[in-house]
């Protein structure tokens, strides 16, 4: 299936998802107005999650396992959020 | 430390993005001071956030309608229409600024809010990357960190066309475009100063708050051909504007 939604982050900025997926995620593009620090590793998160099952834990390990691993600094998105988006992207929640 | 303040003027969208890179790598280099950058934009232009999607964010065939620019910044954030603005870059080293993102911006959104405050504008700083006045933006920020460098630049609103903006930006969904405009309508205003003005009053607030001498320089001859590179290589190219 092919998806895409726009998620406002309670108190935070907008993420938009657009998404191939199964049972696992294919692939994903992740857009929005938020800001990241190095800003290079949302394309390592995007790489990350394809392949992902897209279920609530593994998405956030895959992408608090880059975030850990790049240093990365959230600002209007976390882990967390961005976890949600994709859910709601997969129709999960 | 010794700052640099230069004037461009008004440029072209890419050749705007291009400079603030050069600054930002001849720094890295130690090849120039940290630098503070006022300039315009001829023609109008569109910025998008460097996380988000030209196609789904700006009317293309607006944007070529009207004669607007449009390109992806290095910084994230969201999509701005550059017009009735002053714009300014800073380049720092990131030793010499608070290592934590929010307090770097804290620091030098306080320089512009003092320089506002020169105007008898009463600024304040709204975080992340706001800077408002009567709880209205008049002032949008943003910020990357590379190469040991940090590059914040911004815009201070003199006036505001909500409605040509909105004719150039897509909306989620149509049906809510007039409400869009509306709450941005309330929500953000221009100061109603003058570019040269303004300019000369957030100087005096960098100088206040860096506690240093800005001087009055032109960008250098390398600055000026890495800039042309990193415009034609980059700025103007599809593959950068519409990677997202």
């Amino acid at each position: 299936m092919i998806s895409q939604i726009i998620y406002k982050v309670p108190e935070g900025k907008v993420i938009r998802i657009e998404m191939e997926f199964s049972e696992v995620i294919k692939s994903i593009k992740i857009s929005g107005d938020f800001f990241l620090h190095p800003e290079e590793a949302i394309e390592r998160i995007e790489e990350a999650l394809a392949g992902t099952a897209l279920e609530e834990k593994s998405i956030f390990d895959a992408i608090m396992e880059v975030a850990e691993l790049e240093k990365i600094k959230f600002f209007g998105i976390d882990a967390a959020s961005l976890t949600r988006a994709i859910l709601l992207c997969g129709g999960k929640q | 430390m010794n700052f640099r303040l230069i004037n461009t003027g008004y440029k072209d969208a890419a050749t705007n993005m291009g400079i603030d890179e050069a600054i930002m790598t001849m720094n890295s280099r130690g090849m120039v001071a940290p630098t503070l950058r006022f300039f315009g934009w001829k023609p109008a232009a569109i910025s998008i956030g460097y996380f988000q999607s030209l196609e789904k964010e700006v009317d293309l065939q607006k944007c070529r309608e009207f004669g607007i620019d449009y390109v992806r910044r290095i910084t994230g954030g969201g999509a701005v229409f550059h017009d009735k603005e002053l714009t300014y870059s800073f380049v720092i080293p990131e030793k010499d600024v608070p290592e934590d993102i929010m307090e770097s911006y804290d620091l030098i959104c306080g320089a512009i809010i003092k320089g506002l405050r020169k105007l008898g504008i009463d600024a304040k700083y709204a975080p992340l990357n706001d800077i408002v006045v009567n709880g209205k933006k008049v002032s949008g920020n943003a910020q990357t960190r590379r190469m040991g460098v940090v590059l914040q630049h911004g815009t201070i609103l003199l006036d505001v066309d909500v409605d040509k903006m909105f004719s150039l930006l897509k909306v989620p969904d149509e049906k809510i475009r007039d409400k869009m405009i509306a709450n941005v309508k309330e929500r953000v205003t221009g100061i109603h100063k003058t570019y040269e003005e303004t300019a000369a009053a957030l100087k005096k607030g960098f100088e206040e708050q860096f506690n240093a001498e800005f001087a009055e320089e032109n960008l250098t001859e390398e600055e000026l051909e890495l800039a042309e590179f990193i415009k034609a290589e980059k700025f103007e190219t599809m593959e950068w504007n519409h990677k997202r």
